[in-house]
Parts: C-alpha cells; structure tokens; sequence
C-alpha cells in the first residue's frame, strides 16, 4: 500500500383593527424568537464526526491486479465541494485509505450528511467505484458498523446497494452484505 | 397502492439526504417503490422520469411509482443538511404570513422555498399528465414545511388523491390552511414529543391534520435533544409500527385544564425544557381566548404592518387585565411565565404591570430571542 496523502482543497388608542393587527404581529415576533430558543437548544456540543471510514481493499482491471491505480477519495460535509486526498494502490492492487475524520458542533436544526466519493484513475480511465451519503457519526456506519473491506472490478457497474440507512452506490463487492438486487 | 406504510414513508424522507447530485438521485431512484425501465433496478442508468429540484434554498425530487404503486407520483422534499446549512435555515428568518398560491395565509419563508421550487413541480407534474393514482408528498423537518405547502397545491391543481407524510415537520400555516388541507389531502404528520422543531412557529400557525394531532411518538430522551429531530431516529420510531398504531394519546398542553394548571404552577419556567414552548403556545391561545372569543375568532384578519409593536401589545395586554377579574388574573398567569423566561424580576400583582412594565417585558424578549437565533446561527460549525 502506498500513500501520498496529498490534500487538495477543491474545494394612542388605536382601533379595533389595529389590536387585531397587533395581536398577530406581537405572536409572529415572538414565533420568531422561539425560533431563536429552539435553535440555540438544538446548537449542539463537540462531536467526533467520522467522514470517512477506513477502507481496504483490491482493486481489478479485467481480472487482474491494478497495479499503480491512482485512488481519490472525495468527502463533503460542511460544503458542496469538500476535500480530495490521493493514494495509489500497489503492485497486486491492494489499497489502504485511513479514517477521515473532524471534531465539530453541529447544528441539530441540520442533518449531517459527509459525501463520499472513491474515483480511481487506471490506464486513462476515471470510474467511480463508490458513492454514498453517510449520515451516521459514528465509525465504520457506513455498512452498518462493520468494517470496509472491498473487492473492486473496474469494469463492472455500479449499482445500487441496500445499507442501513439508504442505498450506497458501488461498483465493489464484500463479504459481509450480499447486493440486493444481484 | 393509495398509501406509504410509516417504515417506507421514513426511508424516502431519509434517503433523499443523500442526494446531492443527479448519481444520487439515480442511487435513491433504484428504490423498487419507483419506476424503472422493465425489469433492470440495479442498472442506475435505467432510472427514469425522475426531476431533481435544486433551487437555492429547496431540494426535492419528484419521480414516478414503480411496482404497487404504478400509477402514483412520488414528490419528497429535504431539510437542511450540514452541506447547505446557511441557504435553508436562513429563510426561515422571514417569519410572517403571506398567502399561498392558493389563497391561504401560510408562512412566508416556506412559502418561498415552496415557490421557487413550483415551477418545476408544474413541470414534473405536466410530464406525467397520464399518472391517476395517488401523488405523494414526503419531507422531514423543513422539507416537511415544503411538502405540505405542495400537498395543499396539488390537490387543488390535480385530480388525483393526494397523501401527505412529514416527520418533525415546523407549523406551515394557519387555521384556514391547516383546516382545508385535512378536508383535501390524507395528511400523516409524525412527530417525537421532545423534538422543538414542530414546536415552531407558535400561534396563530397550527399543524395539519386540525382537527387532529398527528401521530404523536413518545420520546426516550426527558428534555430536548437534537437525537429527537433526527430523521434516522424518526425511522427507527416508525420502522415496526402502522399508522393506526402511531395514532396515540394526544400530548397533555391539548387540554385546558392541564394548561390552567400550568399557568397556575409556581414551578419556574426552565428554558432548557422544550415543552416549555408547547406549553407557552397553548397557553397564548387560551388567555387570547379568555380575554375575548370574538378577537380570537377574527385573529387571522389583517396581518401587514409593524410599527411601534411593543407600546401597542402592551396597552393591549393592559386592557386583558382592565376587562375582567378573571381575564387579569390569567393574563398575569401569562406574564408571569413570559418575565421568567426572559429573566425578568416577576410582577407580584396585576396593577405592577405598567405599559411601560409590559413594554419592557416585551422588547426584552424580542432581542434575547431574536439575538439567540442569531447567535446559534453564526455558532453552527465552529470548531
């Protein structure tokens, strides 16, 4: 397993009427400023937030190892571009990409969403191999608390794959999660 | 099929958090629920007819039905993620009631989402002229608001039935909305008994169904937490139950003697307690009854102009207590949760409340609460 862990930051009385008036305006003010109480209930302590599991595994082109394939692993938590780190995988295909990780306070008003993305470049070509909305904080909630361990032809499809808490799109397989509409 | 079971309904208002581009929504599509060209769900390409809405302060998608529910439409709104944070809450700082397209008083900020979003909807909805089952509308939180604001749209714009299922939704509109939203539409609004965001706006907006409460979830957690606003939670709440199941007691603040009670308590008012505001909020709309029926019938009669609004309130809240014995004491009642919650030193009798007095209680909690909501939004992120 090689790494290059380079960052890329892409990255007076009044009437009748009136009272009325008044009545509702004084109740809207006051929706406001419970709005501002609620928010301020739901602003949140410091968390660990993991982004991005780690993840291992091999990568095929055809059948065979894809010795030097270049491996990107884009997340995006806090923003619509997010960061790109760059690996590569070694001579029998293997990689070993590290936890991606943050410690924050989060709004509860917003659902955390990290944005994964895993691209990998090989002979020229860019495939997406993996493509997921991880809403859980914790480690390894992507597959449901079990660790990443992939098996990835290049040439193969994505597809839709049932985990806990959605669908993630992957082109890799597992051992631990059967694909649900293979 | 004419209705999403609680469990599915949850799923899609949660898997829609996963969108953020069109390779997600073609993940998300591949659901067995929507359309698909024949017999290929696993290839992503084969998704179809889908839309994917994205305007600076809403997201959605709209797709067709697939197997059991062929002939229905699918609209599912999302909440604010911590990707988008700033666009979507922010406009719900526009706070105020306007009237929707169809001719009922809602809240302008969602309103406005709901609005740039329409013409896509019309879109959707044009490109599907065929599809005579049921459309339905889905959201969590915010896209709750939004899905509501589109269910009461649709069916006054199509023919077709139209299903509604928000969880944590905020109030959306009025009396007169709420009211011909339960008439036209079959609306399941979930919500978990500690999670503040359906506490808000307070009065005069209401949640839909009304007459009704909802499905009302009881909560682990004794206070607020943001756990409770969590779609993930409201999914794991719902994943076993049906809706009949759902449809439980209805929570204590919806009866007045318990609101009396209340009023009456000397326990002091924790803030930190969310149903604190829930309490609040009904006790608003009691004493407004009490100091007259015939004002709180006419309440949503017009709702423009802002000048000079704590002088105003507080010579109205005065003449509460100069009407009547009974409807001085409960506007004290009131008063007094209002001076604690702002942290004011608590009147000990009717004839302390001045205008000036009430004038003061009021701008307080005007700047501590509206300060507060900025500060938790400028607070968001900072490590």
């Amino acid at each position: 397993m090689y790494m290059v862990g380079k960052s890329m930051k892409k990255t007076e009385l009044p009437s009748m009427s009136n009272i009325l008036v008044m009545i509702v305006v004084f109740f809207l003010i006051l929706t406001f400023a419970m709005k501002g109480v609620a928010m301020t209930m739901f602003s949140g302590k410091e968390e660990e937030l993991v982004l991005f599991s780690p993840i291992e595994g091999k990568l095929t082109f055809q059948g065979k190892p894809a010795a030097g394939a270049k491996i990107i692993r884009t997340v995006n938590w806090k923003d619509e571009t997010g960061e790109s780190d760059t690996f590569f995988a070694n001579e029998k295909g293997e990689f070993n990409i590290p936890i991606k990780s943050e410690t924050a306070k989060i709004s509860g008003l917003t659902q955390f969403v990290a944005y994964q993305t895993v691209d990998v470049i090989f002979q020229g070509k860019e495939v997406t191999i993996w493509r997921y909305g991880k809403m859980g904080k914790k480690l390894n909630a992507e597959l449901g608390g079990k660790a990443i361990n992939l098996t990835c032809e290049l040439t193969d499809d994505l597809v839709r794959v049932e985990v806990p808490d959605g669908g993630l799109g992957t082109s890799c397989k597992w051992d631990f999660i059967e694909k649900s509409k293979e | 099929m004419s209705e999403l079971v609680p469990k599915i309904a949850a799923q899609l208002a949660t898997e829609v958090y996963q969108v953020q581009r069109e390779l997600d929504a073609k993940i998300f599509l591949g659901r067995s629920e929507f359309s698909q060209k024949a017999g290929d769900a696993t290839k992503l390409k084969a998704t179809v007819g889908f839309r994917l809405i994205n305007t600076q302060d809403g997201f959605g998608i709209c797709t067709g039905g697939g197997v059991n529910y062929e002939n229905d439409l699918f609209i599912i709104f999302r909440g604010s993620t911590t990707a988008n944070h700033g666009a979507d809450w922010a406009s719900n700082a526009r706070v105020g009631v306007e009237y929707s397209k169809t001719g009922l008083p809602v809240h302008v900020g969602f309103n406005h989402i709901f609005c740039s979003m329409l013409p896509s909807i019309k879109e959707f909805l044009a490109s599907q002229s065929k599809a005579t089952g049921t459309i339905h509308c889905i959201g969590h939180s915010l896209g709750g608001a939004v899905a509501t604001l589109a269910a009461d749209w649709i069916s006054s714009n199509r023919p077709n039935p139209v299903s509604l299922y928000t969880f944590g939704a905020p109030r959306s509109g009025l009396s007169r909305f709420a009211k011909r939203l339960t008439t036209k539409v079959s609306v399941h609004r979930v919500f978990h008994a500690t999670d503040p965001v359906p506490m808000i706006p307070i009065f005069p907006f209401v949640h839909a169904p009304l007459p009704g409460v909802g499905h009302f979830v009881p909560s682990s957690e004794a206070i607020v937490s943001a756990a409770a606003h969590d779609i993930r939670k409201y999914t794991q709440s719902v994943s076993e139950m049906s809706w009949e199941k759902l449809s439980g007691r209805a929570p204590l603040y919806n009866v007045e003697s318990a609101i009396e009670h209340w009023l009456k308590s000397k326990i002091p008012v924790d803030t930190a307690n969310p149903k604190v505001w829930d309490w609040l909020n009904a006790a608003l709309i009691y004493v407004l009854k009490k100091i007259g029926i015939g004002l709180f019938a006419t309440i949503e009669t017009g709702l423009t102009g802002v000048d000079t609004i704590a002088d105003k309130i507080a010579w109205i809240l005065r003449k509460g207590i100069d009407l009547s014995k009974d409807a001085s004491e409960w506007v004290m009642h009131l008063l007094r949760k209002i001076m604690q919650a702002v942290g004011m030193k608590v009147a000990e009798k009717a004839a302390d409340l001045t205008n000036a007095l009430l004038k003061s209680a009021l701008l307080q909690l005007m700047t501590k609460m509206t300060a507060e909501a900025q500060r938790a939004i400028r607070q968001v992120f900072r490590n």
